[in-house]
């Protein structure tokens, strides 16, 4: 209900009804729903927090207001009941905050994808976070769409099959190695696989791979499941190895560069591409 | 998608059972070679994705049934790193595990309603900054409120095409339903600050791509107050680009037509961090007033000190 209206005078027998309900002291109106204020609950919410945080510690928000340097970026989903704030206590001033459907990172494009491209940049270039953390959760309604898209490409709804697309990878991965699992089964792994897509995604973005080469910047993932109170916490780590041939070595090793299982061990070692294996 | 490394076992005071313990896997992209190492998780059952090594690194914590058990650190990371993840992970354990004590099983049955499925009333679009977070300054609890956040709280307008702010804004609008959305801006904003600053001859950058999106701000607050300072037209710009945000909102057909059935309400905020303070007004659109005049009017602004 968005607009609050009086309620309307109630028959004695609707009275009767909502009494022996339990529910004699709500107002309702006359579609029979509670009248919800959004007002009074957003100046309630507001003074609760000016009373019992704002007002209780001056200097530590004085500090704040004259800038803010966060350890964290967070990729979070916007889904009510995953806060972060909530279920890792981040209080003001210690995480910057990117909630979206599913909690994706796609990787890097200026053209399509300037809004998440904009966190990143000014999280990562101008903060100098230390941390990314990307948390999916369970029963997260952006992986389940994902997991539902057609496979003929086609979108239902317009903006959100459009940016659920960018799991697909994730997607693809689960249902190749799991293809016997149930729907519900394969969403709940998409929605940890989906998190670590993310990582990855994040190195395409030349800011967050010198920062990570560096080792000033650290990026983890998380999954909360909230039906069975639990949290997951893994990290994505990343090891430069010393080159595996020299230039004299390489010249005398011509013929051996003709076995196709050696080129593919250089490849795998040296050459910046995109390989998965198994 | 990945390789899994072979690594030593670590022993640990674990079940027999190896299905609970977690490998180390690696995939090579960009030349780097890259490692996935589950630090943590908060029972024995292992994620399928992990099984197919023979040999794995595990460090992290488990808890099960209110018991909390370390594992032995990975021997090849030195000194420095160990002590870094230690802090790291103990801190986000400590958190986690308190917000599970103090609030998760204290209500226990409500959390258990909020996992069947969740119907916020609002949905509000934040900005990203560390200290205005809606859960901390509304005090928005679980299943309240479905949140975006981006730089600057911006509403790209329905003709820019799909994006990650107006995904959520279908999702919240046709399948939530809530019932109310609220843009919050909020002082000193670094995005807004952007905006304003912005030089023509600029390279390119995604920053400066997405504040574009308030541009119209940008240019309104440039006409009502170019004799302020730059300070101040700041301020300005904060609260004129939450309008632009709720005009953009209109943008959309399920969102204007909703709004005129009177199904949704569009709210601005505006939060100010330097004296606590903030301003809420609701936008007064009835379907006709923006055709005839291209001006909307708002109502029932509140300013709270």
């Amino acid at each position: 209900m968005a607009m609050q209206s009086s309620p309307e005078v109630l028959n004695p027998g609707m009275k009767k009804l909502l009494r022996e309900k339990g529910e004699a002291d709500k107002e309702v109106d006359g579609h029979g729903h509670d009248c919800f204020d959004p007002v009074e609950r957003i100046i309630k919410g507001f003074i609760h927090f000016k009373t019992s945080k704002f007002d209780k510690y001056p200097e530590c928000f004085s500090e704040l207001a004259k800038g803010q340097h966060p350890k964290f970026l967070v990729f979070a989903c916007s889904d009510s009941r995953v806060s972060p704030s909530h279920v890792l206590d981040f209080q003001p001033g210690e995480a910057f905050m990117a909630r979206n459907i599913a909690n994706m990172v796609p990787a890097f494009n200026q053209l399509r994808y300037s809004c998440v491209g904009a966190t990143i940049e000014y999280a990562v270039a101008n903060l100098q976070v230390e941390n990314v953390l990307v948390i999916g959760h369970s029963r997260c309604g952006g992986i389940k769409r994902l997991m539902s898209l057609p496979d003929d490409g086609s979108n239902y709804y317009d903006f959100i099959d459009d940016w659920v697309r960018i799991g697909l990878p994730a997607k693809a991965k689960v249902k190749r190695e799991h293809p016997d699992l149930s729907f519900e089964q394969q969403t709940a792994l998409c929605e940890r696989e989906s998190v670590n897509l993310s990582l990855v995604n994040l190195l395409t973005y030349p800011y967050v791979q010198r920062a990570v080469q560096d080792g000033t910047l650290a990026l983890r993932g998380g999954y909360y499941d909230f039906v069975n109170g639990k949290f997951e916490l893994w990290e994505l780590k990343t090891d430069i190895t010393p080159p595996i041939l020299s230039s004299s070595i390489f010249s005398s090793c011509t013929s051996a560069l003709l076995n196709p299982a050696f080129a593919r061990l250089l490849h795998f070692q040296q050459l910046p591409s995109l390989q998965f294996q198994h | 998608m990945a390789i899994l490394a072979p690594a030593s076992v670590s022993k640990d005071p674990l079940p027999s059972s190896s299905s609970a313990l977690t490998p180390l896997r690696s995939s090579t992209i960009f030349g780097p070679k890259f490692k996935f190492r589950q630090i943590g998780q908060t029972q024995l059952s292992l994620s399928t994705s992990f099984k197919k090594s023979s040999g794995f690194k595990l460090k992290g914590w488990r808890h099960s049934e209110g018991i909390t058990q370390e594992f032995q650190v990975d021997k090849l990371e030195t000194a420095a790193e160990v002590e870094n993840e230690c802090d790291f992970f103990d801190k986000m354990k400590h958190r986690f595990l308190s917000f599970k004590k103090q609030k998760f099983m204290e209500n226990l049955e409500h959390y258990q309603n909020l996992a069947d499925g969740q119907a916020p009333k609002f949905m509000v679009i934040a900005c990203a900054d560390s200290r205005v977070c809606p859960s901390n300054i509304l005090g928005f609890q679980p299943g309240e409120a479905f949140i975006v956040r981006n730089v600057a709280n911006m509403v790209p307008p329905c003709e820019s095409g799909p994006s990650e702010t107006n995904a959520a804004l279908e999702f919240a609008v046709n399948s939530v339903k809530v019932e109310n959305i609220l843009v919050i801006g909020h002082s000193r904003c670094g995005g807004i600050h952007a905006l304003m600053s912005m030089q023509d001859e600029e390279d390119p950058s995604f920053i400066r791509s997405w504040v574009l999106v308030g541009k119209n701000a940008r240019l309104n607050t440039k006409a009502a107050s170019s004799s302020l300072s730059f300070d101040h037209q700041c301020s300005h710009c904060e609260k004129e680009s939450v309008n632009c945000s709720l005009l953009n909102l209109l943008t959309y057909p399920w969102i204007e037509e909703k709004v005129r059935a009177g199904a949704l309400s569009l709210h601005g905020g505006y939060y100010n961090f330097v004296d606590c303070t903030f301003e809420k007004w609701t936008l007064d659109y009835d379907g006709s007033n923006l055709k005839e005049s291209k001006e909307v009017a708002f109502r029932n602004r509140s300013f709270w000190s």
